[in-house]
C-alpha cells in the first residue's frame, strides 16, 4: 500500500501525465467546437444530398422517356416520379421544427425506393442502408426521440458517445501507453529500481503497485474524458436523451441499444483491453527494461495479434485481442454477443500479471 | 557477525570481476573499500545488496542471508544519485522510507537538520545540485538508523563543509554502533575516517590496517624560511618548501625532532606546526604503482 501511494504521488506530480490529461480535455473541447461550428452546415448538407437525389431521379425520368420501349418503363417512370415528389416535400421540410413529419416523409421516400428497386429500378442506396434508415426512423418515432446528426450532434449523450468512440478507436490504448507505458521501464532506465530493491519490500509488491497505478491512470483518463465531454455539452449543447437508439446488427437482423447501454458496453470493452495492455506492458517491461522497446513491442503485439486473429476468424470467446478495436464488437453482434471476449481478455491480463510476479523475483541488474 | 562474505566469485562473461572475496566483520567499525575504477568495488557492494547475482560464495549480513529482504530494516545502501525521483521532493523520498520502515515521520525533520538539508526539504529533487543530492542520499541512508551502512562514493560532489559534516555524521553513527563500509576515491577522507582499508585490485581484496603504514605529514611555518632551507640542506635532510614560508616533510623519512633541533640550533623560530596523518594514499601508491605510472 505504501509503495502504491508513493507510485501515485510520482504519477500525479509527473508533468507528462498532466499534459496528457490536458490533451484529452483540449481534444474534447476541439471536438465540440468543430460540431458547434458545423451546425449551420447540417441543413445545407441535407439539402445538398436531397437535391442530388432529386437530380438523379429526374435524370432517370428523362432516361425512361427517351427509351419508352423497355419493359417496365412505364411503371418505373411512375414510381421514380412519385419518389421525386416525396423528395421535394422532404426538401421543403428541412429547417422546420416538425421532425416527426420529416421522419414520416423520409420513411415514405425510403419505402418507395424499396418498391422501385423491387421492380428493377436502380438507385445509389443499398437495400441494407435503406432498411437501416427505415427501422431507425420508425424506432425514433415510436420512442418520440428527435433525430440527431450522427457526426455533429451537440446533445449531451450523443456528444459523450462521440468522445467515447474516439477514445475507443485506439485512443485509449495509445494514451494509456503514453501515460503508463514506462512506469516500470523508467525505474530501470533511471536506476531508481536499485533504490526499491534495497528496501524491505518484496519485489512482487513493485509489480502490484505498477499494475494498480496503471489501472488508476486509466481510470483518471476516463474520468477526465467523460467529465469534460459532459461538462462542455451540458454548458453549450442540448440535453438529448440517453435512451437515444444505437442501431446494432445481431443474429435476428437489427436491434437497438439505448445510448447509455452502448456507452457502458464500450467502456466495459475498453477497460478489459486496457487491463490486457497493462499486463502485457508490465511483463514486456521486465523483459526488455527499455521504454521505447516496450512501447513499440506492445503495439506490435497488439496490432499483429488483432490482424492475425481476425484473419483466422478465431472465436471471440478465446480471442483476447478481440477488443483492440472494440466498437465493431458492439455494433456487429451477428456471430457473438458483445461481451463474449471479456473473460478471455481479463484472463490474459491475469496471466501476464502472474507471469510478471514470477519474473520479477529473478530480476537482477544487468 | 555483521558482515560475512565468503569466497565470493563473480564473472561477467569470461572476465572474473570478483576473485574469491572474503570479508568478516564482527564488531561495529568503519571499513573503507579502495581501488581504481573497474576494480570491482561497486560490483561487490551490489552483490552484497542482492542487486547482482554471483557465481560462487555466500553472503550473510547481520546473521541473515543477503537475499532476505527483511535485512533492509537494518541495512542501508547509499548509492549514486540516479536513484532519486526528480519530480518528487526530498521530503517525499524520506517519507516513503519512513512509511516502508514503519518509522515516525518526525524523524524526517531531525535527519534533515542533522544532514544540513532542512532548507530544501520541500523542494523538488530536479532542482538540486550534486551536493544537495548527496545530502538527500545520506539522509535516506541514515534515517532508519541502520546497523550496517554501505556507501558507494558518498563524498562525490560535496563541498568541503559538507564533506566535513558527512565525516562527523559517519563517525557519530559508528560511535552509536553502526558498521560502515565506504567506497571512495578520496583517500584523505578515508585517512580521517578509518584505519581499516580493503584495497581492491583486479577483483581481489587486500585487507590493510592503516596503523601499519600510516605516518604523519608535518608542515612547520618558520621565522626565516630562506635560512631554514639553507641549514636543512646543509644537514642533508629531506623536505619541501611550501608557500615560501613553510617546511614540509613526512615523519617516516625525516623524524620531527631532528628538524626541530636543527632549526633551534640556528635560532630559527617555529611559528606553527601542522600535522596531517597520511597512509591510504601512500599505500595506494605502492599497490597501484603500475596504474599510476601508465
Amino acid at each position: 500500500m505504501n509503495l502504491f501511494l508513493f507510485e501515485l504521488k510520482k504519477t500525479l506530480f509527473n508533468k507528462r501525465f498532466a499534459y496528457l490529461l490536458l490533451v484529452i480535455a483540449l481534444g474534447i473541447l476541439f471536438l465540440f467546437g468543430r460540431n458547434y461550428y458545423f451546425q449551420s452546415y447540417i441543413e445545407k448538407e441535407q439539402e445538398k444530398k436531397i437535391v442530388e437525389e432529386i437530380q438523379y431521379g429526374q435524370s432517370l425520368i428523362r432516361q425512361y422517356q427517351n427509351n419508352p420501349d423497355q419493359a417496365n418503363t412505364e411503371e418505373l417512370q411512375r414510381q421514380i416520379g412519385s419518389i421525386v415528389d416525396v423528395l421535394f416535400k422532404l426538401l421543403h421540410s428541412i429547417g422546420s421544427d416538425d421532425w416527426e413529419n420529416r421522419l414520416f416523409l423520409e420513411i415514405d421516400y425510403l419505402q418507395k425506393l424499396v418498391d422501385f428497386q423491387e421492380v428493377g429500378g436502380q438507385f445509389p442506396l443499398t437495400s441494407r442502408e435503406i432498411k437501416e434508415r427505415i427501422v431507425t426512423n420508425n424506432h425514433l418515432l415510436a420512442k418520440g426521440i428527435p433525430p440527431e446528426h450522427p457526426v455533429y450532434s451537440l446533445a449531451v449523450p450523443n456528444f459523450i458517445k462521440q468522445a467515447v468512440d474516439l477514445f475507443a478507436t485506439t485512443g485509449a490504448i495509445i494514451l494509456l501507453l503514453l501515460a503508463a507505458g514506462d512506469l516500470l521501464t523508467s525505474e530501470f532506465e533511471n536506476h531508481s529500481i536499485h533504490f526499491l530493491f534495497v528496501q524491505p519490500l518484496k519485489k512482487t509488491s513493485i509489480i502490484h503497485s505498477k499494475v494498480w497505478s496503471s489501472v488508476l491512470i486509466y481510470v483518471i483518463m476516463t474520468v477526465v474524458l467523460i467529465s469534460t465531454a459532459w461538462l462542455i455539452s451540458t454548458l453549450f449543447g442540448s440535453p438529448g436523451t440517453f435512451a437515444y437508439p444505437i442501431l446494432i446488427r445481431d443474429a435476428t437482423g437489427f436491434a437497438f441499444l439505448p445510448m447509455h447501454q452502448y456507452i457502458l458496453a464500450i467502456f466495459a470493452l475498453i477497460s478489459s483491453v486496457a487491463l490486457l495492455v497493462i499486463g502485457l506492458t508490465i511483463w514486456w517491461s521486465l523483459l526488455v527494461k527499455h521504454s521505447l522497446a516496450t512501447l513499440f513491442g506492445v503495439l506490435v503485439i497488439l496490432v499483429v495479434s488483432y490482424v492475425m486473429t481476425s484473419m483466422i476468424h478465431l472465436p471471440a470467446s478465446v480471442n483476447p485481442f478481440q477488443y483492440v478495436i472494440p466498437i465493431k464488437s458492439v455494433l456487429n453482434q451477428t456471430e457473438h454477443p458483445w461481451w463474449s471476449a471479456i473473460p478471455v481478455t481479463v484472463g490474459a491480463f491475469v496471466f501476464f500479471y502472474i507471469l510478471s510476479l514470477v519474473w520479477v523475483r529473478k530480476v537482477k541488474l544487468s | 557477525m555483521i558482515i560475512n562474505v565468503k569466497d565470493l566469485k563473480k564473472q561477467y562473461k569470461k572476465q572474473e570481476v570478483l576473485k574469491g572475496i572474503d570479508i568478516q566483520v564482527e564488531s561495529p567499525q568503519i571499513l573503507a573499500l579502495v581501488g581504481p575504477n573497474g576494480a570491482g568495488k561497486t560490483t561487490l557492494m551490489n552483490c552484497m545488496m542482492n542487486l547482482l547475482s554471483f557465481n560462487e560464495g555466500s553472503i550473510e549480513l547481520l546473521g541473515k542471508k543477503h537475499t532476505d529482504t527483511s535485512i533492509f530494516h537494518n541495512v542501508s545502501y547509499m548509492q549514486d544519485n540516479r536513484i532519486l525521483y526528480g519530480d518528487l521532493t526530498a521530503y517525499d523520498h524520506l517519507q516513503f522510507i519512513c512509511n516502508i520502515q514503519k518509522l515516525h515521520t518526525s524523524r524526517i525533520q531531525a535527519v534533515a537538520d542533522r544532514v544540513g538539508m532542512a532548507s530544501y526539504l520541500k523542494k523538488r529533487v530536479r532542482s538540486f545540485s550534486l551536493g544537495m543530492k548527496q545530502h538527500l542520499l545520506l539522509a535516506m541512508s541514515i534515517i532508519s538508523e541502520p546497523k550496517l551502512l554501505l556507501m558507494d562514493e558518498p563524498i562525490n560532489g560535496l563541498d568541503p563543509t559538507s564533506a566535513i559534516n558527512m565525516r562527523n555524521i559517519l563517525l557519530e553513527l559508528n560511535a552509536e554502533g553502526t558498521t560502515i563500509l565506504i567506497s571512495s576515491h578520496n583517500l584523505d577522507e578515508i585517512d580521517r575516517l578509518t584505519s581499516t582499508i580493503y584495497f581492491m585490485k583486479n577483483g581481489e581484496l587486500l585487507k590493510e590496517s592503516l596503523d601499519d603504514f600510516a605516518t604523519n605529514n608535518y608542515t612547520l611555518r618558520v621565522s626565516h624560511p630562506v635560512m631554514a632551507q639553507q641549514v636543512l640542506n646543509e644537514r642533508g635532510l629531506t623536505f619541501q618548501m611550501t608557500d615560501f614560508e613553510s617546511v614540509s616533510f613526512e615523519e617516516t623519512i625525516q623524524p620531527l625532532h631532528i628538524v626541530l633541533e636543527t632549526l633551534y640550533n640556528h635560532h630559527i623560530q617555529v611559528l606553527s606546526v601542522q600535522n596531517e596523518r597520511v597512509g591510504a594514499e601512500r599505500r595506494y601508491r605502492e599497490l597501484f604503482e603500475s596504474e599510476l605510472s601508465s
